[in-house]
């Protein structure tokens, strides 16, 4: 199995070292990041939710409340897409900052060139989406997948099939 | 049910999402929004003890308890909220999916809340047929006086007692100088919660209140005290409650049962997890719309079925198309803090 790259990234600014939260933001942000940008199939849009996230766990973190931050972020985030109504909230944020984004630097804007995979699992049901980018995006097993979301290992392997299925097809009218 | 999907193309759609997912780097301004987020929640958390709000009038949700507020003296600590938050969010009705007698009659307007309470809710979580015993305990600031509809002297010294007509109880009675209320199905578990209730500790990270002993009667902590701020909330509605459609920064839990719904069951509506309270004719719908923001959609003709109807086809606006759709002036959503208020 292939392994992700990590990005390049500017110097890590941590947030409250003193607490332990720092060493978390900086660890997990990139995956946390990617994660909701896989799911929710924007980066402006998952760059809200990954702020939102971060700053609901952070109370929660100080408490001692989350023995794993990873897990735990995850979760949050697909709280978040799977909301119809939190996902509104985070869009319509997204959209306001782009717009001013724009107006302080209007040639910046440029196109965005898309996979046709990753379009393609912007369609598959929340659910299967999410086994996919956990399973093959994440590179988590079946069983860490289905702890993750609370699903019996048989409904991931299930969900995971499916998905693959349907973008399978996805990708065959793709090329016709 | 397992379908067959061949090696490669389980290996062509790993390698490929994993090159695209390697490309999804945060934008370096992360942490500076990060950051931003979090000092709005924390706002939101502010310190209980701030100075008392001139005065207040608050119409609880469902029209069973309404609790006014009215300003004694300044207390010694910190000035009030300056800044009054307005929602983000604010509802249009399909009125194809509204029944046919009611189309005419839904007007649009601003509620303002300048209450700045701490309410968090309490429970049972069995599954035991019957209502669950629900309470919301409320704490105000100092220097509120809280008057009761209906009140009368309680089973013991400092305690107001309030029995509603559609069931439940409020109690009220200060611990030191903090105002608290109580409101609940179960007199016993209210007074049981008067012994074991105070107001927090400046220095402590929970706001609002806590306990000195464990819970009584199976309860648990369902909503933990969360901080209201002065808010202004779209509401439609029509005058004789067959339809209330509102905006609140309560929790779900918080604003059924403040209305007097002590058996609360969460359904779904479309992909949407929602509340239902019933009492008497009243049914209500509670969705959560913001991590902050319930949409309550209530009436006291309307049926549950008709009511998810409603809910199903309402859009979310911002504030601007929602005052252009239903015609409101910027005007509407200003604040006039009364002077006086009366009981």
């Amino acid at each position: 199995m292939s392994s992700l790259i990590e990005p390049s990234m500017p110097a890590v600014v941590t947030l409250h070292v003193d607490d332990g939260y720092g060493e978390v933001f900086a660890q997990h942000r990139v995956a946390v990041f990617r994660f909701a940008a896989m799911l929710c199939g924007s980066d402006e849009v998952a760059e809200e939710i990954t702020a939102e996230v971060f700053a609901r766990v952070l109370p929660k973190w100080r408490k001692d409340l989350v023995l794993e931050p990873l897990p735990y972020l995850r979760r949050a985030v697909l709280n978040e897409v799977r909301s119809r109504w939190r996902r509104l909230v985070h869009e319509r944020r997204a959209a306001a900052r782009a717009r001013r984004d724009t107006e302080l630097n209007p040639d910046a804007h440029g196109v965005e060139l898309r996979e046709p995979l990753v379009a393609a699992l912007n369609r598959l049901p929340l659910r299967q989406r999410t086994v996919v980018v956990l399973r093959y995006v994440e590179d988590m097993s079946e069983s860490d997948v289905g702890r993750c979301l609370g699903m019996a290992p048989g409904t991931v392997k299930s969900q995971s099939s499916r998905g693959l299925a349907t973008l399978r097809t996805l990708m065959m009218e793709e090329d016709r | 049910m397992s379908i067959d999907i061949d090696d490669d193309f389980e290996r062509t759609v790993r390698d490929r999402l994993q090159a695209a997912g390697a490309l999804k780097a945060p934008p370096a301004r992360l942490e500076a929004r990060t950051r931003q987020r979090e000092r709005h929640h924390a706002r939101r958390l502010a310190a209980t003890r701030v100075g008392a709000v001139a005065v207040v009038g608050i119409a609880v949700v469902g029209g069973m308890v309404a609790i006014q507020r009215s300003h004694t003296e300044p207390s010694a600590t910190s000035a009030t909220s300056a800044n009054v938050d307005t929602g983000a969010l604010f509802p249009i009705l399909d009125l194809s999916s509204v029944p046919q007698p009611l189309r005419d009659k839904v007007g649009a307007s601003y509620y303002h809340s300048v209450s700045e309470e701490w309410a968090g809710v309490l429970g049972t979580t069995s599954d035991i047929e019957g209502e669950r015993n629900l309470v919301v305990i409320t704490v105000f600031p100092i220097g509120t006086e809280v008057a009761l509809d209906g009140e009368k002297p309680g089973r013991r010294a400092g305690v107001s007692e309030v029995t509603h007509l559609q069931g439940g109880h409020t109690l009220f009675w200060r611990v030191g100088e903090v105002p608290f209320s109580a409101i609940g199905s179960d007199l016993n578990t209210l007074y049981a919660l008067v012994d074991i209730v105070e107001p927090t500790n400046d220095s402590g990270t929970r706001g609002g209140y806590e306990f000195t002993a464990p819970l009584p009667g199976g309860l648990e902590e369902l909503v933990v005290p969360t901080h209201r701020e002065p808010y202004n909330g779209p509401s439609l509605s029509t005058d004789d409650g067959a339809l209330d459609v509102g905006v609140y920064e309560l929790s779900p839990l918080t604003l059924l049962v403040t209305g007097g719904n002590f058996s609360v069951e969460t359904t779904k509506v479309n992909d949407m997890e929602v509340a239902v309270g019933r009492h008497g004719t009243w049914t209500a719908v509670a969705v959560t719309v913001s991590p902050t923001e319930t949409m309550l959609v209530s009436s006291n003709a309307l049926d549950l079925q008709q009511l998810t109807q409603i809910v199903e086809h309402i859009s979310m606006v911002d504030e601007s198309t929602w005052q252009q759709h239903y015609r409101l002036q910027s005007s509407d959503a200003q604040v006039v803090t009364p002077t006086t208020t009366s009981g």
